[in-house]
């Protein structure tokens, strides 16, 4: 499947013709002088096996484009290659070939990385720091220091509900309160593009609907939010549009309109189902024919 | 801030968090407590007024203070940059506007400071011992410290880069192997120089000016002794090789991490 139609054969919509970003782009205005905060061109990653071992594909021929102010979820299933196509982005792994660029800026690089917050899939933190030492850290490797930092950190941490625990060593938090934190270190330095990946992983209801919250207060204030998720209701609340891949393609991408806000998940959930079950037969079809 | 200041920010912020962590962890207690036991242990045969043994008991402290300096120069390096990638770690640090060679030097920073910190922590407490039975050491000590620090670097150097090959356990025997066995590999070299093939002899000279020569650092013989201190020139050239060594041992880490999928 090229990923050129959805599932009901009505034209997928590419971000530049949505009409809510230029709408978006009247009333807020741009953070940053590119319009694009993410491009991705022909991306393709494979992993190493072992030694000896053939190279395993895990993004093949991905491209897509994340306007400035958008916020974009990015699904499929587990093994999709969301993960590691945030992984590039971030210049963890690099392509075999392709590019990617944030804000103009070829990925991986400080230039790059210093428009970026990031929050890992599984975040880990120092356990024998505190959570002000922890921001302390991630803030002087982005050129913050001083009074402006240690007020920017209590706020965050302020904004997250980690207040009162400033001092508390990380061992003694919760996954939940270590997932908060995470959120908090990625907002750090009020960065242009917010990378996402699994964001309320590990979070209880209570604290799910809170950064929800957050993160709807963040793209208010015009930051670019790109997302992988499995939560749909989550996904559907608070993205703009959507990109499903699966066995490392582009599957499809649309906006999210009312229909799935509406149903609050479980249309998004039919549309993700769908989509991926006609790539897994279309995959079947061509391996088998 | 100009970008050597941010630079240097931002390997002084990854130095102070790896010593923080050791702190915390209270690898340096471990360290000064085998440091008291080793060299109590040892001072015991002058508890018992045995003359004559002043130069045996300088030799036993600065051997101790020697070998545990090197093995906890070669734990902490080990485990800076594999620790960072097993708990992964290491991804809010690189999704910030730093290099990975930022990371490898700011750790290497780190594990010279620990090991500093151990070396000074040892010495105190075998200088306390050597004072206690009346002993004292001459100027060329300070030398010595100052080679012992020298040759720190090069091991922390080195054990940073082997852990971007090898495991974190292969990566500690490696390093000791040739931290410890460096002065037994130069003598060997030294000894067989003259009587064998000229093949081998270019192997073996190849292998001494590649591999550093630690035992050039090391002045326990001397201040045990009771030598003279060296010339400002010989420390002068010995930092020079230190640096040489370190940057190029920092170097194939940071060429091997490059491009390393994480």
């Amino acid at each position: 499947m090229s990923g050129c139609y959805a599932p009901d054969g009505t034209d997928a919509v590419s971000p530049a013709n949505s009409g809510r970003l230029s709408e978006f782009f009247m009333t807020t205005g741009m953070r940053s002088q590119t319009a694009t905060a993410l491009s991705l061109d022909n991306l393709n990653v494979s992993y190493s096996t072992g030694p000896m071992k053939p190279k395993r594909r895990v993004v093949e021929d991905l491209s897509l484009e994340v306007q400035a102010g958008e916020v974009v979820g990015f699904l499929g299933p587990n093994g999709a290659g969301k993960s590691s196509t945030i992984k590039a982005v971030m210049g963890f792994l690099t392509p075999d070939s392709g590019t990617i660029r944030v804000f103009d800026e070829p990925a991986g690089t400080p230039a790059a990385n210093s428009k970026i917050g990031y929050l890992p899939e599984v975040a880990l933190y120092y356990p024998f720091l505190t959570p002000m030492e922890t921001l302390w850290l991630y803030g002087k490797l982005q050129r913050l220091g001083g009074k402006a930092l240690r007020d920017e950190s209590y706020r965050l941490l302020n904004l997250v509900g980690l207040g009162g625990k400033e001092k508390q060593p990380l061992r003694t938090f919760s996954k939940g309160m270590q997932q908060r934190l995470g959120i908090a270190q990625a907002l750090l330095g009020n960065p242009d593009l917010l990378v996402l990946d699994e964001v309320t992983s590990g979070v209880d209801p209570i604290g799910r609907r809170h950064l929800r919250e957050i993160l709807a207060d963040v793209r208010s204030g015009g930051t670019t939010i790109f997302l992988s998720s499995h939560e749909l209701d989550e996904v559907a609340q608070l993205c703009d549009r959507v990109i499903l891949i699966h066995g490392g393609r582009k599957q499809d991408e649309r906006p999210v309109d009312d229909r799935f806000r509406q149903g609050i998940g479980s249309a998004l959930e039919n549309y993700f189902i769908t989509t991926i079950q006609q790539a897994e037969e279309q995959y079947a079809k061509e391996n088998n024919p | 801030m100009n970008i050597f200041l941010f630079k240097l920010t931002v390997w002084g912020a990854l130095a102070y968090t790896a010593v923080l962590e050791s702190i915390r962890r209270k690898d340096l207690w471990v360290a000064a407590i085998l440091a008291v036991v080793m060299i109590g242990a040892a001072s015991v045969i002058g508890h018992f007024g045995v003359r004559g043994l002043e130069m045996f008991l300088k030799d036993v402290t600065l051997t101790v203070v020697n070998i545990l300096s090197v093995i906890l120069a070669v734990l902490f390096a080990a485990r800076q940059m594999p620790e960072e990638i097993s708990r992964r770690t290491i991804y809010p640090l690189l999704a910030r506007p730093v290099t990975r060679f930022d990371l490898i030097f700011g750790k290497f920073l780190g594990a010279l400071t620990l090991s500093t910190i151990s070396l000074l922590t040892f010495t105190v407490i075998g200088w306390g011992a050597l004072l206690y039975f009346g002993l004292g050491v001459g100027a060329i000590f300070w030398q010595y410290l100052l080679l012992r620090f020298f040759s720190l670097a090069i091991i922390c150097a080195l054990t940073i880069a082997l852990s971007l090959f090898l495991t974190p356990q292969a990566t500690a025997t490696m390093a000791l192997l040739l931290a410890i066995g460096s002065s037994t590999f130069s003598t060997a070299v030294t000894m067989l120089h003259g009587s064998v093939g000229s093949a081998v002899r270019k192997g073996l000279e190849v292998a001494y000016f590649t591999l550093p020569q630690l035992d050039l650092f090391d002045l326990s013989k001397k201040v045990s002794y009771g030598w003279k201190p060296i010339s400002g020139t010989t420390v002068l050239l010995l930092l020079i090789y230190a640096v040489v060594h370190s940057a190029i041992f920092l170097m194939v880490g940071a060429i091997r991490f490059r491009r390393q999928a994480l």
